[in-house]
């Protein structure tokens, strides 16, 4: 696969993952945060905890596969 | 709110050494490569870990660090949604530009976005017009953080409005003319470090203050159960103002000019994919614990002389002295980071974009490092003469210059560097469709335009729309000029 090819490839992975970060993060948040009383978990509001803490690290470990694993190196002038 | 006194002082000016001597070393440490590529990219040498901090203290500004907590102690949890786009920010940036920019950059020997532009499509026009955009809109940026900065010293040591906008002028354009981009990106690497420690030692003090996250949900409730919700107080954040910053967070940020430079100096792909890890951790260390100190700040500093005061009123509260100094030099290295970087990608507009590739004659190294300098110098007194006295106007383009540049660049950047059959006039129709599309929708609706949908969003589409139609009907490039960037 040409430089080209695969750093298209990267890219439409990294749009790929930020829907999956979009729909997870905000529905989730509006989802739990819209039921009142809010409900607390050690003192931080649940939709912070199942919403926004919890997809960070999940997607923190899909940015490590990305960066360190998925994404190609080399020199540049690879074809 | 009272000042931290000789503790900050002392800190302040220790701060100010490392800097000044960062930017010594770095200017002993240039290479003898060409004078524009040191000057300007630092002689594409950056390795993973400085190439990381410089990107993350570029993109943190003044207002991560002085509006962000702000908007958490007025608006509650809600604002760690608003910030919740900031979980794909290294992802986005550098898979989807990142590591393409840097490869084309190396390929063609550009060394700034309007360089990249104008050699894709041979056209000297995008060239000085996105090098004119990036002068103008980046130079009222940098009056804003010249603003936040005094701001800072006004309060934090006494020292008067005037003579702090001279100081951060005359800090910032000294160790950037003296030492170009290699500075640059090595002090704002030291400042990265000094933003990070200083949050988290601020956080660690305040949930300690506060006795942990039991007394704030209490604290919170009991001035207003909407300091809660995703919403917050007022309706801050209706879902499609969260979905809108989702969008504006990832890929404002992948568009600015000034992080497209960082890209264009990394050493090699590596490099590359390291600073990108390091980036994403350092911003899942960093911008939940930015809001949770403006949250804790609500219920042990309720009341502010000033809605910007968050932040330093709940170190102060919270911080013993010795190291409250420390702490203080996180937004001032948050700032003086991102004044820096502006102030040379608006320099390099000047000297390489505007004057050296239109001139018939080539320049000598000399003549190159002087008119560098001068220039530098000239755009930094030119911030200053602005912030002294802003026009009324400075905050339109403060907003515009945020994501307004984003929307003008990116889909044609994308385009430029991804679809062989995108030309010179999809590129202009793409620049002018986004700018336009932005500025009149932020000028008839305000930041909440169709659907409730930011300005930005729309603007996105539209220049993309714009940059498809310019290139389907008009011609295709030579395949010469497209070899270079797609191979053959």
């Amino acid at each position: 696969m040409t430089p080209y090819r695969r750093e298209r490839l990267e890219a439409l992975v990294a749009v790929a993952i930020w829907v999956a970060a979009v729909l997870t993060t905000v529905g989730i948040s509006i989802w739990l945060g819209s039921a009142r009383p809010v409900e607390s978990v050690g003192g931080v509001p649940s939709w912070v905890v199942f919403g926004i803490f919890a997809p960070w690290l999940a997607f923190f470990a899909v940015h490590v596969w990305y960066t360190l694993f998925f994404m190609a190196d080399g020199d540049s002038d690879e074809k | 709110m009272t000042s931290a006194g000789p503790a900050v002082w002392i800190s302040f000016v220790g701060y100010l050494i490392v800097t000044f001597g960062l930017a010594w070393a770095a200017r002993r440490k240039a290479s003898a490569g060409p004078f524009f590529e040191e000057f300007f990219v630092g002689g594409r040498q950056l390795g993973p870990w400085v190439l990381g901090l410089t990107w993350i203290a570029t993109s943190a500004s003044g207002g991560s660090f002085i509006g962000t907590p702000s908007l958490a102690h007025a608006n509650g949890w809600s604002v760690m949604l608003w910030i919740s786009g900031y979980i794909v920010v290294a992802t986005v940036g550098f898979g989807l530009l990142g590591k393409r920019i840097a490869d084309v950059g190396r390929r063609t020997g550009a060394l700034t976005l309007p360089d990249l532009l104008r050699d894709r499509f041979a056209s000297p026009a995008i060239g000085a017009l996105s090098a004119l955009a990036i002068v103008v809109l980046h130079v009222s940026y940098m009056v804003a953080q010249y603003i936040a900065g005094a701001r800072v010293m006004e309060v934090l040591l006494g020292v008067p409005y005037e003579w702090g906008i001279v100081g951060f002028a005359l800090t910032v354009g000294i160790y950037t003319s003296y030492g170009g981009f290699r500075a640059v990106a090595w002090t704002d690497a030291f400042q990265a470090i000094v933003m990070l420690f200083g949050v988290l030692i601020a956080l660690g003090f305040a949930l300690d203050k506060v006795g942990g996250f039991g007394p704030v949900w209490e604290g919170l409730a009991a001035q207003s159960a909407d300091l809660l919700t995703p919403e917050g107080p007022e309706a801050f954040l209706p879902w499609q103002t969260a979905l809108s910053f989702f969008v504006i967070w990832p890929f404002a940020n992948a568009g600015q000019p000034a992080l497209i430079a960082r890209f264009l100096a990394c050493r090699d792909r590596r490099s590359l994919k390291r600073a990108a890890f390091l980036i994403g951790l350092y911003i899942l260390l960093l911008y939940p614990a930015v809001i949770m100190i403006g949250i804790i700040g609500r219920v042990l500093v309720p009341e502010l002389e000033a809605a910007d005061h968050a932040m330093p009123a709940t170190i102060l509260a919270c911080t013993p002295p010795v190291l409250a100094g420390l702490v203080l030099a996180a937004p001032m290295a948050a700032i003086m980071s991102t004044l820096s970087s502006f102030l040379l990608v608006s320099s390099s507009a000047v000297v390489r974009d505007l004057y050296q590739r239109n001139r018939s004659a080539p320049l000598n190294e000399n003549s190159a490092r002087a008119l560098t300098q001068l220039s530098t110098f000239a755009i930094a007194a030119i911030g200053l003469l602005f912030a002294l006295d802003p026009p009324q106007f400075l905050q339109y383009i403060v907003v515009f210059s945020g994501t307004g540049l984003a929307a003008t660049f990116l889909c044609p950047t994308l385009l430029a560097v991804y679809w062989p059959r995108m030309n010179k006039v999809g590129c202009l129709a793409g620049m002018l469709g986004g700018f336009c599309s932005f500025g009149l929708q932020y000028a008839a609706f305000g930041t909440q335009s169709f659907g409730g949908f930011d300005p930005f969003v729309w603007s996105l589409g539209v220049s993309g729309i714009g940059a498809a139609a310019g290139s389907l009907m008009s011609s295709k490039d030579p395949a010469a000029l497209l070899e270079p960037y797609f191979g053959s």
